[in-house]
């Protein structure tokens, strides 16, 4: 049986329920304050205050840690006390004003920061909105630092990120679509994208599995990742994640689409294809070569970080014929008295590496450097004298490392050194041969990936000499005439002779 | 269903781990061999001498390299690898070999002999120098280091600066078996001798081979520097010292003059009657600058253009003696047979080619133009 017509998964009891069925509120105060008392099982933090206005009693009601004191007391309780009227829609200054007899909806606005204010003799319950929206101040990211260019940062709040986003793409095509996921959470997710531009059939896609997804909680964009991605399996990641709202922007007036979560400086972008890991905003801020030259860099950093170690290893221990003269004897002089066989040499170097990364991320600064000198340069060292490593392992698995780092995407940057490892075994076995193997499977891994039904290692499967231009080189941006076409967005031309202030000049 | 797909692992991970052999060959096992060199012993048999590089302590915490020579007696090279592998502790790996030496009477034999062992196998070093020896190349390997370098890297760079300056053909191991095997084309590999006074090895022009055997006759590096240019061969720093008429009037001790050679074009011109080769004519013209004349001013054009026709004289005279130098041997250096067969292919005859080449008439003509004279006149 198929997933998609299975049919919903009914509500656990610690879920959140279902407001499918209402539920009539009552005519006394009293019985509803009981009821969104029993509602919130008697918790502390919920919060009554009684009002008394034209001689009705009322009742506000809120979840204290999320509603603003500020608000509350200045569009809610101020105004309603001043006038003494009980004409509540005209006289809260509230953002929101709901009016429902359902006590379903009271609960679930409750949860979102509302306040419900609740009038004896009638029905009608009032949602007023009180959220408090703090957030923390806007940083740069730590993880995608540029030299030139905004160093602006989204932040946890969801909000704010889709503001900075709105500040940035001042345009009523902007659309954005909330969801929500998670049964025991609710979080809320965003999807924004440009009407008229993107791929409708993408955006009913992407809709369609984030609909799907059906979990108790979503903490992380890593989540939707893992529901919503086409290979699970495979060791790309297959949606570009950013905390750069200039990365974002740029990947949405591309024609894409972003996905925001409440809780996460974290968006993803789709669909991507393997080139835009290796592309920082930073390269259209410097001159067009010098993005060129970086973007090569990181390129030969791909191939440096994939295949450094295994072509070492499958040099020193099968075809050692291919070394120069010169060079064979610092080699074999750097080996003679390591008692390993270059694939463990190799191990120890690489998951020695793997422990002060990995040991030295979650520190604080300070202590951090101290692993990173303890680490690299003590038992660097040490290992040497002791004869453990050979000089050369050194070289080469610190330039992987460093290969590795050199790549904008951390999780790019951890995919290919995770794929390094079964290519060391591979070339310690089989060398070249092994290797060659190994560099054709992971090749045809790449060319067969799709991502929203978009390939993944375009422009290079399918080949496209056009595109390369802003894929492996960036040229200047006038020469950009044209979308990726991989994208599938609506308008393919985005510049239209931007430097035809030449010709006129020339005439 | 599960075991099934355990059975499909097994299976895979069978297939890639226990088929095929394991061929390994680890660096830090093998041991280096750098130079190699074949002599004639008595009774048809062959002295094959290795260089294996030492590496007792790493360079990085203060070892030195040293050599180790080691020589065996056998009947062919194989056999006395064979012998060499008993005497070498670890595994002999000779694809780094640098450097070939061939006894004078091993070379004149047939080299096939002791070259086969290297052709058939695919890691053999292709681009090693291989270079003839006066005496035994035993006795040069002995000589274990000159100064600071060892003897090999010593003799290999001789024979590379040789060839920086058009004294001799880049002769590798590979090319030596495409010539060996050319009926059109002989070749001519590097002698090297031992230079008593300096107690040295030392580059001493080419020994002249034919087909697969050394002719017995060397060029001595003036001689072999003009073959060249005749091949078209000039790298880009040849120069030429030539010996004028002593001039009673000058006070020098003699009289030379020596140019640096910038440009040089060959025409070889066939003169063909009845299908049968008669003559061929060898035309070198050189442009030059002139390094040394410390005898007069050069203010004037005509000063030079004596200089010019005298040296173009004298030249053409020692190149027509390298020529019948070349024919006594039979040792078609310029290749004429090859372009017979390219260009003229009616008066080619492969079996006749043997004894016709002898007899021919090889004549040059050599014209030296000179274009400077350096920042003085």
């Amino acid at each position: 049986m198929r997933r998609g017509t299975r049919k919903p998964y009914r509500n656990k009891p610690y879920q959140i329920p279902t407001s499918a069925e209402s539920y009539q509120s009552f005519f006394t105060v009293e019985e509803n304050k009981q009821y969104l008392s029993d509602a919130f099982y008697q918790t502390d933090d919920l919060k009554f205050r009684e009002v008394v206005l034209k001689d009705v009693k009322c009742i506000i009601c809120y979840l204290d840690p999320l509603t603003s004191e500020d608000k509350l007391q200045k569009t809610i309780i101020k105004p309603l006390l001043e006038r003494n009227e009980l004409n509540i829609e005209k006289i809260v200054t509230s953002k929101e004003i709901r009016i429902s007899t359902n006590l379903h909806e009271a609960v679930s606005g409750l949860t979102k920061g509302f306040a419900v204010f609740l009038v004896d003799g009638t029905q009608h319950l009032y949602i007023l909105e009180a959220f408090a929206g703090e957030s923390r101040a806007v940083t740069e990211p730590v993880n995608e630092q540029v030299v030139r260019g905004s160093h602006e940062g989204f932040v946890e709040n969801i909000m704010q990120n889709l503001q900075m986003l709105r500040r940035r793409i001042e345009n009523p095509n902007l659309v954005v679509k909330f969801f929500k996921a998670g049964k025991a959470t609710d979080t809320k997710i965003a999807i924004a994208y440009i009407q008229n531009l993107v791929n409708p059939d993408l955006v009913a896609e992407v809709e369609r599995r984030i609909n799907a997804i059906e979990a108790d909680s979503i903490q992380t964009p890593g989540y939707v990742e893992e529901f919503i991605e086409d290979e699970p399996f495979s060791p790309f990641p297959q949606m570009l994640s950013t905390e750069r709202p200039d990365r974002l922007t740029a990947h949405i007036t591309e024609g894409r689409i972003g996905v925001f979560m409440e809780g996460s400086p974290s968006t993803l972008i789709m669909p991507v294809t393997f080139f835009a890991f290796y592309q920082s905003p930073e390269d259209y801020n410097s001159r067009w070569y010098i993005g060129t030259v970086l973007r090569l860099i990181r390129i030969t950093s791909f191939i440096f970080a994939l295949a450094l170690p295994s072509v070492y290893i499958a040099t020193v221990s099968f075809h050692s014929e291919i070394l120069p003269a010169e060079l064979i004897l610092n080699i074999k002089s750097s080996l003679e008295n390591v008692p390993f066989p270059p694939l463990i040499e190799a191990l120890i170097m690489q998951i020695t590496l793997e422990l002060l990364r990995e040991a030295a991320i979650r520190l604080p600064n300070p202590i951090a450097q101290t692993i990173g000198i303890v680490g690299g340069l003590v038992i660097g060292t040490a290992i040497v004298e002791a004869n453990l490593v050979s000089n050369m392992m050194i070289i080469i698995v610190a330039l992987t490392a460093i290969s590795s780092f050199a790549v904008p995407s951390y999780e790019m940057s951890m995919s290919i050194r995770l794929l390094g490892f079964p290519l060391m075994l591979l070339s310690a076995t089989f060398g070249f041969i092994g290797l060659v193997f190994g560099l054709s499977m992971i090749l045809i891994h790449l060319c067969g990936l799709e991502t929203f039904g978009t390939p993944y290692f375009s422009p290079l499967a399918p080949f496209r000499f056009s595109e390369l231009k802003d894929s492996i080189i960036r040229v200047p941006r006038w020469l950009l005439g044209k979308r990726p076409i991989d994208v599938h967005a609506q308008e393919q031309r985005q510049e239209w002779f931007s430097r035809r202030w030449k010709r006129n000049e020339d005439e | 269903m599960n075991l099934k797909i355990a059975h499909y692992i097994l299976v895979i991970c069978c297939t890639l781990t226990l088929t095929s052999c394991w061929d390994q060959e680890l660096l830090k096992n093998s041991k280096i061999v750098y130079g190699a060199g074949f002599d004639y012993e008595s009774n048809n048999m062959i002295r094959t001498t290795f260089v294996v590089r030492n590496l007792g302590v790493p360079v990085s915490q203060g070892g030195v390299y040293s050599n180790r020579v080691v020589s065996v007696v056998g009947p062919s090279s194989r056999e006395t690898r064979l012998q060499m592998d008993r005497l070498i502790s670890k595994q002999l790996s000779a694809s780094k070999n640098q450097l070939l030496l061939l006894g004078e009477e091993v070379a004149k034999q047939n080299i096939d002999h002791m070259l086969d062992i290297l052709f058939r196998d695919p890691k053999s070093p292709l681009d090693a120098r291989i270079a003839v020896v006066e005496g035994r190349a035993l006795d040069i390997f002995n000589l274990d280091h000159i100064g600071d370098t060892l003897i090999v890297e010593f003799t290999t760079d001789l024979i590379k600066g040789a060839e920086n300056k058009t004294e001799a053909t880049k002769m590798t191991v590979e090319k030596a078996f495409r010539y060996s095997l050319d009926e059109g084309q002989d070749y001519a590999l590097p002698y090297i001798s031992y230079n008593e006074e300096a107690s040295s090895p030392e580059f001493n022009g080419l020994a002249l081979f034919h087909e697969t055997t050394y002719t017995g006759t060397t060029l001595p590096p003036s001689d072999a520097k003009l073959l060249l240019l005749m091949n078209n061969e000039s790298s880009n720093k040849t120069s030429i010292v030539e010996f004028l008429d002593n001039d009673p009037n000058n006070e020098f001790l003699t009289n030379t003059v020596t140019i640096n050679v910038r440009n040089d074009s060959v025409e070889k011109d066939y003169s063909i009657k009845n299908n049968l080769l008669e003559k061929v004519t060898i035309n070198l013209e050189l442009r030059g600058n002139i390094e040394e004349y410390p005898q007069n001013n050069l203010k004037e054009k005509s000063q030079l253009t004596d200089i010019a026709d005298d040296l173009s004289k004298r030249l053409t005279v020692r190149a027509n003696e390298i020529l019948n130098k070349l024919q006594e041997a039979n040792c078609d250096f310029l290749g004429i047979g090859r372009d017979l067969n390219a260009y003229h292919h009616k008066a080619w005859n492969a079996k006749r080619w043997e004894k016709e080449y002898k007899e021919i008439k090889l004549e040059a003509k050599v014209k030296v133009d000179i274009d400077e004279t350096g920042i003085i006149k």
